[in-house]
């Protein structure tokens, strides 16, 4: 059952049109900063390293993720397709998770092509392979967990509204407030110099950016694994209410 | 294996949508749903096919409730919700492919092939959803509600955007579905429904307004035939009413006149004779059909 549903979201994402030029266009927004414009470039650093790589994507994935996921839920809502998958023998938890499932595969596929800029600049080392594998590898550990936040928090906001456009814009306001709300907030007075640490250690960067280190705390892990399960609860939560 | 409703009640805000329902329907039945669009027929069969929860009541498939066992009981439904739902930029095959998967069919593909000939859509099943007719469309959420053969059958308006012909396979169709299943079929249609069930419930304003066997129905469809004729003269014609089986005559105004004949009685060629007899012509005649408020009176007295 689970399968079905995940099999029929996965080949309707790469039969659409739309959707896979959406990851055109984030390769080749993220090939123009990493090795065209200067600022961010990969090929200007002292170091051979990803940190710009990683820098940069989240900020593109808060915007991609949610355009990946809007359709999750909000479009079998307002097609009334929910009606049909509810009056089945699965319940709303199989559906919340076939389609957490589904979009965490899309976007593993879609990063898929990014472990070539690990190869090239691993070549580019000098002497070859001089790159720190194990930060690498955290960082990419983190960004997997940050693409499960962020699909977790769009499916929410694709549960919570009817409208596909509507869920894309309050996704991407919840994964901005996720990533940054936190960050922006501790700097008011009240928290700073005080509490800002702690307030910082709520949002998604600041664990986000000490998996990078190749530190992989299980305090990390368990922050991300709760904030995943906390909104596809929520995303449960607002099938459920279908029913009433 | 048949369907038990006990006391089912919905509240929307302050209206009331469906209140205190019940009625049983039993293996080899088609139950026909009858009722004015608004009356709660769509929000009952929701709640019977177990995705709207009724604040009170209970519904129960062969004595398993549904909201308790939903998983169970489920297993056992095929639905077609009112608007026909359907993935649109999905292939026929594939989309049956899909409910099959969920439903974990053993032998998918050869029962997907069963069921694409048994609702006549061989022709159209290479094609994507969206390119059908509204009546192939209807076809397909059909073959959906019954691709896992299910023992309980819901259709909610099954045959709104059929033609002519699709309409007589759609009905034999829920006719031969009825031979060992239970099937509610809901319609604004009383013709439709009379055609294809074996009882009628009807509902009007969310309550139970009567439950009658399509014979009762029939019955009293024949009661009595209304027909208005009008004729060229604004004079009185008060001997309209000395035609033998006439009930009743009455002067609607402008030579229109409504003229109510015995059951199963033809007064055509009485009617003819009587207007060359007193020289007046028939401009245009017509019968009643029966409509669902004089339907709901007579069979809710």
């Amino acid at each position: 059952m689970v399968l079905a549903l995940i099999f029929k979201d996965v080949r309707k994402f790469f039969t659409s049109l739309v959707s896979v030029t959406s990851l055109i266009i984030f390769y080749v927004l993220m090939g123009l900063i990493l090795w065209v414009f200067p600022d961010y470039s990969l090929l200007n650093g002292y170091y051979s390293n990803l940190d710009s790589f990683f820098t940069i994507v989240p900020l593109v994935l808060m915007f991609l993720i949610p355009a990946l996921n809007m359709n999750a839920l909000a479009q079998e809502k307002e097609s009334g397709t929910i009606d049909l998958l509810l009056t089945r023998p699965i319940s709303s938890s199989i559906i919340i998770a076939a389609k957490f499932i589904s979009g965490v595969i899309i976007i593993t596929v879609g990063l898929l092509p990014s472990l070539l800029y690990v190869y090239s600049i691993y070549q580019l080392g000098n002497p070859v392979g001089n790159l720190d594998m194990g930060g690498v590898g955290g960082s990419y550990i983190g960004l997997m967990l940050l693409c499960m936040v962020f699909t977790a928090l769009s499916i929410f906001a694709s549960s919570m509204l009817n409208n596909n456009i509507s869920a894309l814009l309050f996704s991407i306001l919840i994964c901005f407030l996720g990533y940054w709300g936190w960050y922006l907030i501790s700097s008011l007075s009240l928290f700073y110099g005080t509490w800002d640490y702690w307030v910082q250690w709520l949002g998604f960067d600041f664990h986000y950016t000490e998996l990078g280190k190749g530190l992989i705390r299980l305090e990390s892990l368990l922050y991300f694994i709760s904030v995943i399960t906390l909104f596809l609860f929520g995303a449960y939560v607002n099938i459920e209410k279908l029913k009433r | 294996m048949g369907i038990e409703v006990h006391q089912i009640s919905k509240t929307f805000g302050s209206q009331k949508a469906v209140h205190q329902l019940s009625f049983s329907a039993n293996k080899g039945e088609v139950l026909g749903f009858l009722g004015p669009n608004g009356a709660g027929k769509t929000t009952s069969l929701r709640m019977i096919a177990g995705h709207l929860m009724p604040d009170e009541g209970r519904i129960t498939y062969n004595d398993v409730d549904i909201n308790q066992h939903p998983l169970q009981a489920k297993q056992w439904l095929g639905y077609l919700p009112e608007n026909n739902p359907l993935y649109m930029t999905m292939y026929v095959k594939e989309i049956l492919g899909f409910y099959a998967g969920l439903h974990k069919l053993p032998n998918p593909t050869q029962r997907i092939n069963h069921v694409i000939d048994r609702v006549g859509l061989r022709k159209e099943s290479n094609k994507l959803v969206q390119q059908l007719s509204k009546g192939y469309k209807q076809r397909v959420g059909i073959a959906i509600a019954i691709l896992h053969d299910p023992e309980i059958v819901l259709l909610d308006e099954p045959i709104s955007g059929l033609d002519p012909n699709q309409l007589s396979d759609i009905r034999q169709l829920i006719r031969d579905l009825a031979v060992d299943k239970t099937v509610i079929y809901s319609s604004h249609i009383l013709s439709e429904v009379e055609m294809t069930c074996d009882k009628v419930l009807i509902i009007n304003d969310g309550q139970l307004k009567a439950i009658h066997s399509i014979q009762e129905v029939k019955k009293w469809r024949q009661k009595k035939q209304v027909i208005y004729a009008t004729f060229d003269t604004k004079s009185e014609l008060h001997s309209l009413k000395d035609l033998p089986h006439v009930e009743s005559c009455r002067s609607l105004g402008n030579g229109q006149y409504r003229i109510e004949v015995a059951q199963g009685q033809d007064v055509r060629k009485a009617l003819y004779l009587w207007t060359v007899d007193k020289g007046v012509i028939l401009l245009e005649s017509k019968v009643e059909e029966s409509s669902m408020e004089s339907v709901f009176k007579a069979l809710t007295k």
